[in-house]
């Protein structure tokens, strides 16, 4: 009975938030990782322009890898849809946002010192906004709504993932040592 | 004996719940009484009260800021 | 300073006042499930105008903050931060006993209401990233890079995510908007009124919130 009530919208939300869970517990173990002696070396050697770009590059790569384990799990638990390539664009789309949005904050969390929760805690209401609409997004891509509603979407995740990479880009210059 | 109590448990749970569903559903009459004037009185009311609980936790924030910074 | 500080008292004093007494007194279109309940237009809506601005000079004063790195401009952005987040509480509790006795529960899913309930978790993460950190040069950075982001996030959540999709508040998606039919001119005169009061009230309690920490920290 639990199996038939499971629609489309709810494998869509769930899929998003594996995602981002998974994404919050890798930034939260890349955080930990970091000495203060390495951080010293990278602020005397790079800019923090090039810090940042290289960041989010990595944080892409690594959100790619986890949508397609995230897309796997999907799989694997029964729910056949194809993943078509509309997923494969918001994907990518995603990727940017959360990788900036990423970059950013564990930054923040690394200077503060902060315990294990804080990532998670900075990241999930800032989050909140992206999850809601592409949770709406991919139901209506995995359901074969009209184009022109998929098309209004993605112009607005278009623009979150705009907003979310250059502000970030922009407020990373300040968290940077004067 | 225990099966029996449970049954009795279920079944009081199940004629209270369709009890109250064939209640009328307008509820606190009270404040839907002379055109829904109390729910604004209530609203005033609510701001009144948020606005001097943050007054008197500004109190205690910066009374125990004064008193650290005396000893 | 201060003289301005008094006048804006002054000023807000007097037009709580006014509200208060023509929120009650003044004639209202009568409209079927609103009912008297209308006359929350001058309570409940200049909680979320007061939050806005209030949220506005907080925006201000830390971008200032991190242009200038002086930290009397950090202390008037938490206060201004701070602030605003009562009025938003405010706001939201006022909305739930209101959308109670209209819409027929407490809560709705709504974008306002979620848009609204998120903005104020936006603003806790902020604040407890304040509490997390000792340094308070280090506090100061970090704390004002990330609400300018929280700003910007609450203004795509609360302003462009809604128009996407219907809301029950008026003015969103096929709700028609106030201005249409229910705001006429009798309650103009005391909504506007009562919109630039709750500001001022809003803009003074800031003020104060600044000063002491400035006298006591």
């Amino acid at each position: 009975m639990a199996a038939k009530s499971l629609t489309i919208y709810h494998w869509a939300a769930f899929y998003w938030f594996i995602y981002v869970f998974t994404m919050i517990s890798h930034a939260q173990n890349n955080t930990s990782e970091y000495h203060k002696n390495r951080m010293k070396y990278i602020f005397f050697m790079g800019s923090s322009s090039s810090y940042f770009i290289a960041k989010v590059l990595a944080y892409f790569l690594l959100s790619l890898w986890v949508g397609m384990l995230a897309f796997l799990f999907w799989w694997i638990m029964g729910f056949n849809l194809e993943f078509n390539s509309l997923m494969f664009l918001v994907l990518l789309i995603q990727g940017v946002v959360v990788s900036a949005l990423f970059s950013l904050l564990s930054f923040i969390t690394e200077k503060a010192d902060g315990n294990f929760m804080l990532l998670s805690i900075l990241a999930l209401p800032l989050l909140l906004p992206d999850l809601l609409l592409i949770t709406k997004l991919s139901r209506y891509i995995l359901e074969g709504f009209s184009l022109t509603i998929i098309y209004k979407y993605t112009m607005g995740l278009t623009f979150l993932a705009i907003i979310t990479f250059s502000l970030s880009y922009l407020l990373f210059a300040y968290l940077w040592r004067e | 004996m225990l099966k029996r109590v449970i049954s009795c448990f279920i079944f009081s749970v199940f004629f209270v719940s369709q009890i109250t569903a064939q209640e009328d559903p307008q509820m606190a009459e009270a404040l839907r009484e002379s055109g829904k004037i109390y729910v604004v009185v209530l609203c005033l009311l609510i701001i009144f009260v948020g606005l001097f609980s943050y007054l008197i936790v500004l109190d205690r924030k910066f009374s125990k800021k004064i008193k650290d910074k005396n000893e | 300073m201060g003289r301005t500080n008094q006048l804006l008292a002054v000023f807000s004093f007097g037009l709580l006042v006014y509200t208060i007494y023509f929120g009650f007194i003044s004639s209202v279109p009568a409209r079927h499930i609103l009912n008297e309940s209308i006359r929350n237009l001058y309570f409940h809506v200049p909680m979320w105008f007061t939050m806005f601005v209030l949220l506005s000079f907080g925006l201000y004063y830390a971008l200032l903050f991190l242009i200038k790195k002086e930290y009397t401009l950090d202390a008037k952005a938490i206060a201004f931060n701070e602030t605003a987040m009562v009025f938003g509480v405010l706001g939201l509790l006022t909305g739930m006993l209101w959308a109670k006795y209209t819409w027929g529960s407490w809560w709705v899913s709504d974008p306002k209401l979620n848009g609204s309930a998120i903005t104020l978790l936006m603003y806790g993460a902020y604040f407890l990233l304040r509490s997390s950190i000792r340094d308070e040069r280090l506090k100061a950075r970090l704390s004002n890079v990330y609400v300018v982001f929280c700003y910007v996030m609450w203004i795509v959540f609360l302003i462009v995510l809604p128009r996407m999709t219907d809301s029950l508040h008026p003015g969103n998606g096929g709700n028609p908007g106030f201005n249409s039919y229910d705001l006429d001119h009798s309650m103009r005169l005391v909504f506007y009124p009562a919109v630039i009061g709750w500001i001022c009230f809003g803009l003074w309690i800031s003020n104060v919130r600044f000063k002491l920490s400035q006298t006591y920290a």
